[in-house]
């Protein structure tokens, strides 16, 4: 089910982390924290990264 | 903040293969609940606290008579139910002799068992890996004792990018390092899942030795965890360029499903359950101990890591501020996802919600920010 599906692609060698959150908002992080926080506080935020 | 000692009860749990229960009596600790295991006439497996109720003895040290068991120290005699059916000289049995009878369900060659004192949520529940009983799929398989804690062995399956380091000249190969890595946390399945699917691979001997393949290779690992005890990783290994066919069976290539149950033994021990099922050479024995020995060895390793990590951790107490990089992103969403069956866990007597509830917690091993 897309609709709770959180997402983070990563490309080792390369530092950064890019969550997909379920509504479609994207987030670059620079570490594991940072993203599954951001993607975690969804509707907060998302709306500005989108 | 270290990985923690806590598992989530209210939950199913592989407690053995089917094959390891019989007539015999089998004890085993499951989430520090010490259980007796046999199989019944009627061919089913029973799970009963191992503790008479009398003065404690372990009914699994004691008689199997028919489908009763029978204390070896007083002779308290408890059917498959779990209820005292007779007690030695006299005729009045206790209302409260009785031993508590644990849910079991049996499939996939794995039995499973309920561990908590809400009702069962549905068998229907139970994560399924059917290769590891069905036809067209041959199945080696073991199990190892870890003395190490549950979230440990979490940490180490959700990240194999230690395949390089710990397992050199089995697993790892080179191009790990330029493959896109998804990490998917899907909290209405309750499912992570971490792929890494590499186009022009180097295929290492774990694979070479196998398949038979001796080229580069088209490699797919796709991790899918199912807390908090099923953890499958579908491996397809396909000569270079060689994809699924749009329908059809995906017959150009070899896929190896390979399987753990991580099952807390005690606060600091868990069982670690490990099997491999493959597509290909179906009677090959050589085939067949090959990938026995090389998984066994690969599986021994992380045992001593493991095993000596939880020594530290035990030594050195909880105070250390613990340092997450990206390869850490998958074993994150796992334990977060572990930490709200900690926290979701239902009262007595209620039952268990069909999926948790979403909603928004902190992630578990991060430090409180806000
Ligand atoms: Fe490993
Ligand atoms: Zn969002």
């Amino acid at each position: 089910m897309a609709g709770t599906t959180l997402r983070v692609v990563w490309t080792p060698g390369t530092d950064d982390l890019l969550g997909i959150c379920h509504c479609g908002a994207e987030y670059l992080a620079g570490d594991p924290i940072d993203v599954w926080s951001w993607l975690l506080a969804h509707p907060d935020g998302h709306e500005a990264a989108r | 903040m270290s990985p923690g000692t806590e598992f989530p009860r209210n939950q199913w749990y592989v407690a053995a293969y089917g094959s390891e229960i019989t007539g015999e009596l089998l004890a085993r600790t499951i989430c520090g609940e010490p259980l007796v295991f046999w199989r019944d006439s009627s061919g089913r497996a029973v799970a009963l606290a191992d503790r008479c109720v009398h003065r404690r003895f372990p009914l699994s040290q004691s008689n199997r008579v028919g489908d009763t068991i029978v204390c070896g120290y007083h002779g308290f005699s408890y059917d498959a139910s779990g209820t005292c059916v007779a007690v030695p000289g006299q005729k009045r049995i206790p209302r409260t002799a009785r031993v508590r009878a644990y849910p079991v369900v049996e499939q996939d060659s794995l039995v499973w068992i309920w561990i908590g004192d809400a009702e069962p949520s549905a068998a229907g529940t139970i994560p399924r890996a059917p290769w590891f009983a069905a036809a067209g799929w041959t199945t080696v398989r073991g199990m190892e004792p870890l003395a190490a804690r549950h979230s440990l062995l979490l940490d180490n399956l959700m990240d194999l990018s230690h395949e390089t380091y710990l397992h050199g000249g089995y697993i790892g190969t080179p191009e790990v390092a330029d493959t896109p890595i998804s990490t998917e946390a899907d909290s209405d399945a309750g499912i992570v899942r971490v792929s890494r699917r590499m186009a022009d691979a180097a295929c290492p001997p774990f694979y070479a030795e196998s398949t038979g393949l001796s080229g580069r290779i088209t490699r797919w690992q796709d991790i899918e965890y199912h807390p908090p005890c099923l953890y499958l990783l579908h491996s397809r290994i396909a000569p270079a360029g060689v994809l699924p066919p749009g329908n059809g069976p995906d017959n150009q290539a070899f896929h190896v499903e390979v399987g753990y149950a991580l099952t807390p033994e005690t606060a600091h021990s868990a069982h670690d359950f490990w099997l491999v099922a493959r597509d290909f050479a179906l009677e090959d024995d050589g085939v067949s101990r090959f990938l026995a020995e090389s998984n066994r060895t690969v599986v021994l390793q992380d045992v001593a890591c493991l095993n000596t990590l939880e020594e530290i951790l035990q030594r050195d107490g909880a105070a250390y501020q613990e340092l997450s990089i990206n390869i850490d992103t998958g074993g994150l969403a796992a334990r977060r996802m572990i930490r709200r069956q900690i926290e979701n866990a239902p009262a007595p007597g209620t039952t268990v919600p069909e999926g948790a509830a979403p909603g928004r917690e902190p992630l578990a091993g991060a430090p409180v920010t806000a």
